[in-house]
């Protein structure tokens, strides 16, 4: 447990008798059963990971945390606790939702008629979600311990949420969406995607579950950004619960997000007191692929997908500007997670070379030590290197032999430049033959005019680009506020969250009224 | 997928085939569908084996066999692929149960009709069995990986049927039990259980997976009595299917226990394949919990809970067997696993030292030689460890932390030669014996029922020194003599379907005296 004050544990007892007061006081309202639960879950997560460090350590899940002075091994995919964690308490907490219809009296033909009434969707609703997410739990447990190759877990979250989609199919089949308003005079009131629908809820579980995978590989920022995803879509359904405009089905369908959310931002607290800067454990794949999972089955069964990407504003942004280096227009070294600074301690943008130093002698020394950070930072943490290759296993089916080839031929360059150099003076190529594609090259330009990456360009020509910044969102956020802590980094990307979840709300329950009829 | 001869890999093809037109041309039917699926599963699975080994064996889940001339080292814990492609069969599978409510027309009011009548009940169900089977294989492959102590893993199967009973709850809620027509006049034609009826669901599930899981340790033992119980599962179903006399609503549960049990049929027969002597793959005990609770919960969802313990006697009569053991009556090694003869290529029964040698000069070389062996016995494969160490996590609290301590001692005694001299001066009755004497008294109760063979002190000839291990397969080996792993295993699977065919006597013909249904 390592050491706490007297004080906190005392409030750490508290909080634990409080939630099981709770619990056992107002079984009838399962909300705040719920919030009991999520507090016991919390709690115990946080009180799990230091007691399970060491089997994970000595099951060979581990890893060395490579931004930091002093280097050690921590436990590697703990994620996996608090997933399990998560699991159990929602397995708990199955019966509460029902509880009115089984307390009470217990005369038969009372009975009966409950029966009658009882609400099997939403149980199986509430089954499906759970199948759904531990599928997901399994999986990521599974990627972390055998490594599976970036073309088999693409997919993945697509398999977990089968049952939720076959539940889905087999109970409500609602295959159509409400047009906006302005389109309506074209496509009619509604839609019906049909089988399209489906696709639509796989590939939102894939987004959901991915797009949180490639804005990792510093100190907390994934568990960091789930949290402010979490809450927002909490605070998305009290508003939705509390509204006196909204229907009963949206009260409900909000309550079920609720009971999904609350436990999991408990284990997320839980988890992130201990992955926070600086990190005591890592929190591998299973934690990215279980958050996302949790999102993605929330804004389906609760019918909100629409809302939920709008709290994924960061997380698209990232995906889009990651775009050119995923798809391989330019290259995508195997790690870009920003690179720490031994001498400052803190973080600075990774480079990804684009080409090779033409003139040797003043920019030599600084090329070499680029490339060896680069190489350096190519060990952090097994849930950064996923990073990359994401969506480039998508596009191209030989993307995992491929990956390693960018950083790896910079390396050999750098080392053989003596060699190779002198043969390159002699051949001088005009942007069109640079290593860079053409449409790279556009890329590049468009990006640097936009100011989402620093490009430095050889010092003879001034022309021919050599090196850029990485595209993500972490390499962004340096290259605009200079470097910063590991610790720092983290909070921008969470405020930056917190900002986008803002702007989400303001478009979903202000400018929704030009778009949509109901609010 | 190693070397297989064109004319398999034409008949896989045309299995493969087969199997989609089955699913194809038969949605309406959900058996048929299912059959369909089981079979594609099977060849998943046998396919999916060796192009994974690699991964496993990279990602350090691996494990040495040791009963063999040659030593190599095979992928462990290859059960977590069988359980995977289980699930994702069944995930795709859910749909087919209902179809008749969502496909035909399509229009408002006859939908809506529908929708009142679906088997809401079914679905929940389903997916409640589901997320049990899944939890076990998630819990079981942890514990693979993580190596999980016996005080742990002990309840692992209890938490996995939490969703299980809860939707047992909210849903059934019945937990009231028929009392046999001979108790009736005591008891009454009922007792509702209560609570104790939860209580005994869980250790059910608890036993059908440890229990299975502890008739372990020789190349496929596991998988083998798995397939064999599954296959009497299923005959046992479609018994109640096909006689006129049973009821919509048993017809119904029967089914969705076969729904449930042939694809794991397929699965555990794709396994099998590899898993069988000579193993080219272990199944770790991900494979154990996965079929454990397989069972429990088609036993439990399906209402026939007794007459799937009728179908685990072996693994009930290994439990009782092994409890002396377990329990720490008799001093229990850390592996029981039948011993490995390197020279005849046979198993033999592996035993348990429980007294020192006294004559030293007679009999030193010998007991040497036992324990060497008995050590070199404590490495074969995971599923194999667990095993003993299951109930005893339940009674020692401490028994993970003490559990080496037989085994190393007897092998630091054997060669520890000063030691010796002192005890030839201290001439113990057996009293004072290492043995208790509550474990003394099982010994001679088991000796006389010719369930182990004990060898006592050549001076006296009343001190027990060694007997063998009392686990079912030792047991075999007592009876038939050495044999070779593979005909063990079958043996194991031979003892399984008399028991079985047992089982069926007793379900099907002796129920009619003590119950009014048959």
């Amino acid at each position: 447990m390592g050491h706490i004050s007297a004080l906190t544990a005392w409030l750490i007892l508290a909080a634990e008798v409080g939630a099981v007061f709770i619990i056992l006081t107002t079984a009838h309202d399962p909300l705040t059963v719920n919030v009991g639960f999520s507090i016991l879950a919390g709690i115990t997560t946080w009180s799990a990971i230091p007691a399970l460090s060491e089997i994970f350590l000595k099951a060979g899940l581990k890893g060395m945390d490579l931004s930091k002075r002093t280097k050690h091994i921590i436990p590697e995919c703990m994620g996996m606790v608090a997933g399990l964690i998560y699991l159990v308490t929602m397995f708990m907490f199955i019966p509460f939702p029902f509880m009115t219809w089984f307390t009470a009296s217990n005369d038969g033909d009372h009975q009966e008629l409950k029966l009658l009434t009882f609400p099997n969707l939403k149980l199986a609703e509430l089954l499906s979600a759970l199948l759904s997410i531990q599928s997901m739990v399994f999986l990521g447990f599974a990627d972390d311990v055998l490594d599976i190759r970036w073309r088999f877990k693409m997919p993945l979250p697509a398999i977990a949420s089968i049952p939720l989609l076959m539940a889905y199919w087999v109970h409500l089949g609602v295959t159509y969406i409400v047009v906006p308003i302005p389109l309506r005079p074209i496509l009619g009131q509604l839609i019906d995607l049909g089988p399209l629908y489906y696709v639509y809820m796989g590939m939102v579980a894939i987004f959901c579950t991915h797009s949180i995978n490639i804005m990792a590989g510093i100190n907390g920022v994934e568990v960091g950004q789930s949290l402010v995803i979490a809450c927002s879509i909490a605070i998305n359904d009290m508003i939705f619960i509390q509204s006196a405009s909204s229907g009963a089905p949206a009260i409900e369908t909000h309550l079920f997000s609720l009971y999904f959310i609350l436990p999991f931002i408990g284990v997320s607290l839980g988890l992130l007191i201990h992955n926070w800067y600086p990190s005591k454990v890592f929190i591998g794949d299973t934690y990215c692929y279980f958050a996302g999972m949790t999102f993605a089955v929330v804004g389906i069964l609760a019918h909100y997908s629409k809302t939920l990407l709008l709290f994924f504003i960061p997380q698209i942004f990232n995906f889009l500007l990651s775009a050119p280096q995923l798809f391989r227009l330019i290259p995508c070294p195997r790690h870009r997670v920003p690179r720490y600074n031994r001498q400052t301690n803190l973080m600075e943008p990774s480079r990804v070379v684009l080409d090779e130093e033409e003139d040797l002698e003043p920019d030599f020394s600084n090329s070499k030590l680029d490339s060896k950070l680069g190489n350096r930072q190519g060990v952090l943490g097994r849930s950064a290197s996923s990073v990359s290759l994401s969506s480039a296993g998508a596009t191209a089916p030989d993307a995992d032999e491929s990956h390693t080839k960018p950083s790896s031929s910079a390396i050999g360059e750098s080392n053989n430049l003596l060699l190779t150099t002198t043969t390159l003076l002699q051949d001088f190529r005009p942007l069109k033959n640079s290593k860079l594609k053409r449409s790279g090259w556009y890329c590049v330009k468009i990006l640097e005019t936009l100011g989402l990456t620093h490009v430095r360009y050889d010092a003879k020509t001034g022309k021919r680009p050599l090196e850029m910044t990485n595209l993500t969102i972490l390499n962004l956020i340096l290259l605009k506020t200079g470097p910063i802590s590991e610790r720092n980094l983290t909070i921008s990307v969470m405020v930056v969250q917190f900002c986008c979840s803002m702007v989400a709300f303001f478009i979903r329950h202000r400018l929704v009224a030009f778009v949509y009829d109901v609010v």
